[in-house]
């Protein structure tokens, strides 16, 4: 199967070959790609965002966004040069030769058509003209491709499916015009973990199935490795490394690809969980309690517009945080999890229950209370793009709490705006800049420090790292550990990610459907998790056989 | 979705009364005396009084408000002080100029607006984007009155292409109707393709640049394909907004072209109406433009939710 990267197949047979590829906007963005893939072959391009792996597949679509061209170099289908090939028969190849399965399901069907007719339509245009003959192969893909109730269901709009079935569509769609390649970019990285292995097992079979070639573009080692024959690792828009799984994740070569494996998502506990009485001693005279946080019996009803409909995010959530410690709270998305952070920042309020923050309910009426409570819990939200006013410099966006809760005089404030910018390792020349001049891990950073100014005792992380790359990702947890060791700040970490969970949290609260399915030592949990649910989510876990050798 | 479309009626009814009563009102507060306006500056107390008992001016206003929302029940709008004639007869003659005028205009700009805009698109950076812009500048800026001045001019007056004034019943002789008609609807037509022009070509770049469009491409769809289903019929849902808000001026707009062109319509009524505080008249044609916005309104919402499946299913859930 895996005959490409040995040469004993004859060059005419590959589905694909790329050679010297180089892409430029304004100067080279990628540099000297080669690969090659055979019948069959299942091929991973792995890489962080800015590696180059979506360009690389624009360039071979001929779907480069803007700008952008290929300035040297070769992409041959089948022996055809596809580079400066004519744009109609490019168009030809399209869906019928070369098929994509794009990155975000949630934006890559046309809102306004029926998810049947955009099936439909990529049949018709590959010269289905019967229409009885389109509507009952539209049935036929939709149910192959796992969508049940196909029959009915062809007459839905998007909007009306769930990420997970609207991937299912848009491979339906990648399979209707029967192509010897499909090009999978991250079609999973939108989803969630238990959703997300059913698809790429689901998208496997059917590729294996037909003796489709398969590139499969990912930025996840694990998923990776488990489903494909051949790893590109890209770095820079250069490839690397290349070879097997188990060379490229067993004894990597190459510096980068070192630190990815390392980084990768990894559920082993290496923790131990951290005594809770250096907290309690401290905080003896206060309340005299352990715990920062205390959730009790909390509901939760959301009514949707009229006709009474009601739906229940939270059905009787009990937990409790441990002072100076980081309690996880993990479920997919529609577990509640995010409801229980919006109501223990404050920001919404809860149909019944209690929650106690630092002895207090939240609940309180009084401003002076509301006031207190607000600087007790800051939150760090998943999206460092779109949660610092862009308009904004810097130094602002850190210092509005001081302003907002009237905390100190003007070069006190100043002072303090330095100190937190150098807790999250960040140079002071940083101050004076716009967020759109930052990175995504920079702009978490800020956030995070924005969350400290006000020294709360309980940050709520939401998502905080999810957004972010691997790499990233792990520096950004370093520094959220290294902060709750020198500040002692307790945190409520709200993700979907058990490698997170594994990396960081003390405790761990396991959610489903607005409710508590298990809740203990993180270490517990993930070596011997007893709900059934829990053990599905471990099970989920891309790679979580190969990358603990 | 026939829900929706019952309580979107209701909600248009509920307005036109509203508005109803505010138009009532309002017309009592305009300064001066239609009693004045028809007997002239020499009649005597006698006359005025006898004028003002004859039109019911002289009974209670609220007497006076209850029979003219009785009016509105029956139809009977009443006479015009001025000439005598019904008022519904006079509407019923010149309502459908301004409604043909009207109409001719949105079509010829939105045609024009959404070619200009997709054009613009198109060639972004090229020069059919900066000659788009450039006669979507022209249009917004350019007074109507004076565009129209200098259509004449050249165009019916200089070049004898089209007639300079007057109105055909587009009815029984549809193509020298339209043809009359043409000058002027261009001319309205003009600063609403401008609008429509910008917003096409902005919507366009969004939708677009979009992952379905990216997708509709690598499903190997056609190009025109692509732009239209895809791109047009998404960027749509903004334009039926924007050209809905837009249709309010078109009225007031025709009110002016009706007048440079000589057009005897709803426009000419109403200012030769103000000028002579013809009441019942001025009520009835406020009434009809009322009810014309609302029933724009109405139908740019209907519209909207055919065009928009997601409004559909959100707003049938209320």
């Amino acid at each position: 199967m895996s005959a490409s990267n040995r040469g004993d197949v004859t060059p005419s047979e590959f589905v694909l070959e790329v050679s010297a590829l180089e892409v430029s906007y304004e100067s080279p963005v990628l540099h000297d790609v080669g690969f090659i893939l055979a019948p069959g072959e299942r091929l991973a391009l792995v890489g962080q965002s800015g590696s180059g792996k979506s360009t690389t597949i624009g360039a071979i679509l001929g779907l480069l966004p803007g700008a952008g061209r290929v300035s040297s170099g070769s992409v041959k289908y089948r022996g055809e040069e596809l580079v400066d090939a004519d744009p109609q028969r490019l168009q030809t190849l399209r869906g019928r030769s070369i098929a994509l399965v794009p990155q975000d399901p949630m934006a890559s069907l046309n809102p306004s058509m029926r998810v049947g007719d955009q099936i439909a339509d990529a049949l018709r245009t590959y010269g289905m003209k019967d229409s009885a003959e389109v509507t009952r192969n539209v049935t036929r893909l939709m149910t192959e491709a796992g969508i049940p109730d196909a029959e009915n269901r062809r007459r839905s709009y998007p909007h009306e499916f769930s990420g997970g079935m609207r991937q299912r569509v848009l491979i339906a769609i990648a399979l209707s015009g029967e192509p010897d390649l499909i090009i999978a970019d991250e079609p999973t990285s939108a989803l969630d973990v238990t959703v997300q292995k059913q698809i790429l097992d689901h998208l496997q079979e059917l590729v294996t199935e037909r003796g489709t070639s398969l590139l499969f573009v990912t930025h996840d080692l694990g998923v990776a490795g488990e489903r494909t024959d051949t790893i590109l690792v890209m770095h820079e828009g250069r490839v690397v490394e290349r070879g097997t799984p188990e060379q490229v994740l067993g004894s990597p070569q190459d510096d980068y690809t070192k630190a990815l494996v390392k980084a990768a998502p990894s559920i082993v506990v290496e923790r131990e969980a951290k005594p809770a009485e250096n907290a309690s001693d401290e905080s003896e005279g206060e309340a005299a309690s352990a715990n920062v946080l205390e959730i009790k019996d909390l509901h939760k009803v959301y009514k949707l517009r009229g006709r009474g409909r009601e739906v229940h995010a939270l059905k009787g959530v009990s937990f409790a945080a441990k002072r100076g410690q980081t309690t996880a709270v993990i479920g997919e998305s529609g577990s509640g999890k995010s409801t229980v952070a919006k109501i223990v920042l404050g920001l919404e309020k809860a149909t019944s229950g209690t929650v106690l923050a630092g002895g207090r309910n939240v609940d309180a009426t009084s401003r002076a209370e509301r006031s207190i409570l607000r600087r007790f819990s800051q939150p760090v939200f998943q999206d460092p793009y779109s949660s610092l006013n862009p308009m904004w410099s810097i130094e602002r966006i850190i210092r509005e709490p001081l302003d907002v809760f009237k905390i100190g005089t003007r070069s006190e404030r100043e002072k303090k705006v330095a100190e937190v910018l150098d807790q999250v390792a960040l140079p002071a020349s940083m101050l004076e800049r716009r967020p759109a001049d930052l990175s995504g891990g920079q702009r978490q950073r800020i956030a995070i420090a924005r969350a400290l100014i006000s020294e709360p005792e309980l940050l709520i992380c939401d998502e905080a790292v999810s957004a972010l790359d691997v790499l990233v990702q792990e520096q950004i947890l370093d520094l959220l550990r290294d902060l709750q060791v020198g500040l002692g700040v307790s945190c409520l970490f709200i993700t979907h990610d058990l490698a997170v969970v594994a990396n960081l949290a003390d405790d761990v609260v396991v959610m489903k459907s607005g409710e508590v399915v298990e809740a203990g030592a993180t270490k517990d949990v993930i070596d011997h998790p007893a709900a059934d649910y829990t053990q599905k989510l471990l099970a989920a876990v891309p790679g979580s056989g190969l990358l603990n050798v | 979705m026939t829900r929706f479309v019952l309580t979107k009626i209701l909600h248009a009814i509920i307005t036109f009364v509203l508005s109803g009563i505010v138009i009532f009102f309002g017309v009592r507060m305009l300064p001066g005396d239609p009693a004045l306006a028809m007997a002239g500056e020499e009649a005597t107390p006698e006359r005025l009084e006898a004028i003002r008992s004859g039109l019911g001016l002289d009974q209670p206003l609220l007497v006076q408000f209850f029979k003219f929302l009785g009016s509105i029940v029956t139809g009977d709008l009443g006479d015009s002080t001025r000439t005598g004639i019904p008022v519904t007869e006079m509407i019923a003659t010149t309502l459908p100029v301004t409604l043909w005028l009207a109409l001719y205009a949105i079509v010829v700009a939105v045609i024009v607006g959404i070619a200009l805009g997709m054009i613009a698109e198109r060639f972004r950076g090229k020069w059919p984007e900066l000659g788009s812009n450039f006669i979507a500048l022209l249009g917004l800026s350019v007074p109507n009155f004076w565009l129209g001045l200098l259509a004449i001019l050249g165009l019916a007056v200089g070049l004898g292409w089209f007639p300079a004034s007057g109105y055909v019943d587009v009815v029984s002789d549809p193509l020298r109707g339209l043809y009359y008609l043409t000058l002027p609807a261009v001319i309205l037509g003009t600063s609403l393709a401008a609008v429509i022009t910008r917003q096409t070509r902005a919507s366009m770049i969004e939708s677009m640049g979009t992952d379905y469009v990216r997708m509709a491409r690598a499903k190997g769809l056609s190009r025109p394909r692509v732009l239209f289903r895809y791109g047009l019929r998404n960027s749509l849902i903004v334009l039926v907004t924007i050209i809905g808000l837009q249709l309010g001026g078109l009225i007031s707009g025709a009110v002016v072209t009706e007048r440079i062109f000589a057009l005897p319509g709803l426009g000419k009524l109403t200012l030769d109406a103000v000028f002579s505080r013809d009441y019942p008249v001025i009520q009835a044609v406020v009434l009809v433009i009322t009810a014309s916005y609302i029933l724009i309104n109405l139908a740019v919402d209907i519209l909207y939710s055919v065009i928009n499946p997601q409004i559909r299913v959100s707003e049938d859930a209320s």
